[in-house]
């Protein structure tokens, strides 16, 4: 998976992009995001607005992101979730565990305050 | 004539296959004329139930091969995902919501598929076959 990288001042933002159903890509999102705490990177924002499906393989990689980062004392956010993603979160109650925005930049700002 | 229509393929073990299968499910849905909600789940199943198949079933093992049958009638559509491993016992699917479950990075797959599809059944004969299914009349 492509995963694009920009960072927003102490904030890194990862842009995925496709559908993240259980393939290789999947995975990748995670290793990207285990080799960015190894690197003392720890405000993350996955900005999932170029994602249209999820599965549970795809909610397991955002759980194993979260928990990378927890455990490094880091934080994650996502921004730009789909309302398809967004019911499989609500249904999964996972949207209790996650900080979620509209924009990238709502989610940046809000590691600001 | 018949008014059921069926769709087998048979795929090896590799997780890339997903990719085909998520191919196919857009297939169905345009062929089915289904709205946007209900291509979107009928993608998501379709992923979950194969990829469980290859996962957990078959561990990945291309040796091992995953059958996949649509079958549709003018009111349903059938999905049935049959792979070639030692099943398992429904009962003991944990349940995803409780709280010692919540932040685990998987066992949300058949949960899911309970979720969006109208009926959800296991068969274990030479392996697992997990079947759902989607009315399109309502």
């Amino acid at each position: 998976m492509n995963i694009d990288v920009k960072e927003y001042g102490n904030v890194t933002v990862l842009g995925v992009k496709g559908n993240l159903m259980g393939g290789p890509e999947t995975v990748s999102i995670h290793d990207k995001v285990k080799e960015l705490v190894q690197n003392d990177v720890l405000k993350i924002v996955i900005d999932l607005s170029k994602v249209k499906w999820m599965n549970s393989s795809g909610l397991g990689t955002m759980m194993g992101c979260l928990t990378s980062l927890k455990n490094a004392d880091g934080e994650l956010k996502l921004c730009g979730v789909a309302e398809k993603v967004k019911s499989l979160f609500m249904i999964t109650k996972l949207i209790t565990l996650f900080s979620t925005f509209d924009t990238v930049e709502d989610a940046v700002a809000d590691f600001q305050k | 004539m018949s008014s059921e229509n069926t769709i087998s393929m048979t795929i090896p073990s590799r997780i890339e296959e997903l990719t085909h299968i998520e191919e196919l499910s857009v297939r169905l849905a345009k062929q089915l004329s289904l709205d946007q909600d209900k291509q979107n789940n009928l993608s998501i199943a379709i992923t979950e139930a194969v990829g469980n198949a290859i996962t957990h079933g078959n561990g990945r093992d291309p040796e091992k091969t995953v059958d996949i049958l649509v079958k549709i009638t003018p009111t349903t559509l059938t999905v049935s995902v049959s792979d070639q491993g030692s099943g398992f016992d429904p009962s003991s699917i944990s349940d995803p919501l409780a709280p010692e479950n919540m932040l685990k990075e998987s066992g949300r797959g058949i949960f899911i598929l309970r979720q969006l599809m109208d009926d959800v059944t296991f068969k274990f004969e030479k392996g697992t076959t997990l079947s759902f299914m989607m009315r399109l009349d309502k």
